[in-house]
């Protein structure tokens, strides 16, 4: 039988009651907290027994020192006076304990404690919530951005979807947090002033449970879906990076601390590990993300997308549509697929050397959610000059340079045609829409109508 | 309505500074104080380790005797006009209750 146990830690800084109520049951089940870690609560065995425990707040007192200051060893003494016992301390956290059956608490004022909460409040876990808030803003304005822009890639890819979900959720749990503490605090000034007593914290910590349990599913997932990519491998690395970045700074901490190094100098050197770990591990990650990504182009992987060895994958090829000569030699192919829940997109393009140059390039988005058919659309019209600049003359307007014409589609068998046309003249570009895919086809190539009509039949049966 | 700080006193504060008539330990108060009110009111260690902290920065009391860890400290004069000024309140208030009911 063991007589050690931990727990992860999972309450709110000032979640000051429901650290004490469930430390009480521990203490009915035979547990005594002995250790605060950065993410584990350590306890020892003892006679199951009823306890009375006390979470005080000392604003005074910092992680980085190797022993309770002075101050804070008289505020210590205080409180053993009145038979309090330090259980274990962590920062301006002090959790007491106490064997009498109704001792004297240990804040008798709530005002005073209330202050004692928020000033600890204001240099741990607030300023937190103002990183987390910031960085998930930033996250959140770059996939707005990207989602103005580039709709089709965040729909299409599973990746990209569950990233900004990730962190929108992380922006909801870290709301939820802040928002709880001011709006307890608000009430509790308002009780303390008028009733003279506390009002105990909201005990939340099964809503933050989910929501950060909801995040890391998210983010596994995310990254288990581009495993296949090297922006996947990047992610996953980034990921790994700073989940050892901050478990060396706090290994490095908790080192320091147990070799009793001054605060200044436990400081100093946590600032400068904080920024050196982190660039260390970056360049380490980025050099080796380029061995894997060096290595797995040998099989049909590349940067940024799937890839295919031969041309021979690419769905519709050049001699599709012509008798043409397109060898390895003298021809260029890519093809690239994204998926998601939502809808699946193929890129590819075909491009023969031989004189005179021709090629086929074609997008082709299999829609899987209705909703999103309109978004797609819209984002293959908008951006239906793509790839083509050098064609558009530099002196035409916005407007004028590039307009998608609606076409007769019955030719197409489609729903709805359009043609891009460039300063009124008509490019071999053509959006087709059919009930659960929308393709673009560019031919630079001369065909007959009947070659287009069967290249967009072979793309209908991908 | 919040109250101004320091304007009135709670039970608490005002019994610190009374103990604090005379020179007396930090942690003696915690004792003091419910003899002499028979056990009406207790002050909590965090409580008074504030407090005393606070009436020191307002100088409404000062530091006598560092003896180690332990502490001594006597009310000034500022300490003295807050006790007064909170005892010339609570008898008003008595007065207020005595023309009342009596």
């Amino acid at each position: 039988m063991t007589n050690v146990k931990y727990s992860m830690k999972s309450y709110a800084f000032y979640d000051r009651s429901g650290i004490q109520n469930n430390l009480e049951k521990q203490a009915e089940k035979g547990w005594l907290l002995e250790n605060i870690g950065p993410v584990f609560w350590k306890y020892r065995r003892i006679e199951p027994q009823k306890l009375n425990y006390s979470v005080a707040y000392f604003p005074k007192a910092s992680a980085f020192d190797p022993e309770p200051q002075e101050e804070q060893k008289i505020f210590i003494d205080f409180c053993e006076h009145t038979g309090w016992k330090l259980a274990a301390s962590s920062g301006k956290m002090q959790i007491f304990y106490n064997e009498n059956e109704n001792p004297v608490p240990i804040e008798t004022d709530p005002l005073t404690e209330l202050e004692s909460i928020h000033k600890s409040m204001k240099s741990t876990s607030l300023p937190g919530y103002v990183v987390i808030f910031i960085l998930t803003l930033l996250v959140g304005f770059m996939g707005i951005h990207e989602a103005i822009k580039h709709p089709l890639d965040i729909i299409t890819s599973n990746e990209q979807i569950l990233y900004y979900a990730s962190f929108a959720i992380l922006f909801i749990a870290c709301a939820i947090e802040a928002g709880a503490y001011f709006n307890w605090r608000r009430k509790a000034i308002k009780v303390a002033e008028s009733e003279g007593i506390f009002t105990d914290t909201w005990n939340h910590n099964l809503l933050t449970r989910f929501l950060i349990g909801i995040v890391i599913i998210t983010f596994t997932i995310m990254l288990a879906c581009g495993m296949n990519t090297a922006e996947g491998i990047m992610r996953f690395v980034s990921v790994i990076v700073t989940i050892t970045a901050i478990f060396s700074i706090a290994f490095a901490s908790y080192i320091l601390k147990k070799m009793k190094i001054s605060t200044d100098t436990h400081r100093s050197v946590y600032m400068l590990l904080c920024l050196v770990i982190p660039i260390a591990l970056s360049v380490f990650a980025v050099n080796r993300t380029m061995d894997i990504a060096d290595e797995r182009r040998d099989v049909p992987v590349a940067v940024g997308f799937e890839w295919s060895q031969t041309e021979k994958d690419l769905p519709l090829l050049l001699t599709d549509l012509a008798e043409r000569q397109a060898t390895d030699d003298n021809s260029y192919h890519r093809y690239e697929t994204k998926n998601s829940f939502l809808a699946s997109m193929l890129e590819a393009e075909h491009i023969s050397f031989a004189t005179p140059v021709s090629g086929v390039s074609y997008r082709v988005v299999k829609v899987k959610q209705n909703f999103v058919y309109e978004k797609c659309l819209t984002a293959l019209l908008k951006d239906i000059d793509h790839n083509i600049a050098y064609a558009i003359p530099d002196n035409l307007s916005d407007e004028e340079e590039k307009i998608a014409i609606e076409i007769d589609s019955e030719i197409w068998g489609a729903e709805e045609a359009y043609q891009l046309q460039i300063a009124g003249n008509p490019h071999e570009r053509y959006l087709l829409c059919y009930d659960d895919r929308i393709i673009e086809i560019d031919f630079d190539i001369d065909i007959t109508n009947e070659q287009a009509v069967e290249a967009c039949r072979i793309l209908l049966e991908i | 309505m919040p109250r101004v700080k320091f304007h009135t006193l709670t039970e608490q504060m005002f019994y610190i500074l009374l103990c604090l008539k005379e020179e007396c330990y930090g942690m003696d108060i915690l004792d003091k104080v419910p003899e002499m009110t028979d056990g009406r009111v207790n002050v909590g260690s965090g409580t008074l380790y504030n407090l005393l902290e606070q009436f020191l920065e307002m100088k409404a009391i000062r530091e006598t005797k560092v003896e180690g860890r332990r502490r001594s400290y006597i009310i000034t004069e500022i300490g003295e006009e807050m006790l007064k000024r909170e005892y010339d309140r609570l008898l008003a208030q008595a007065k207020d209750y005595e023309k009342r009911c009596f």
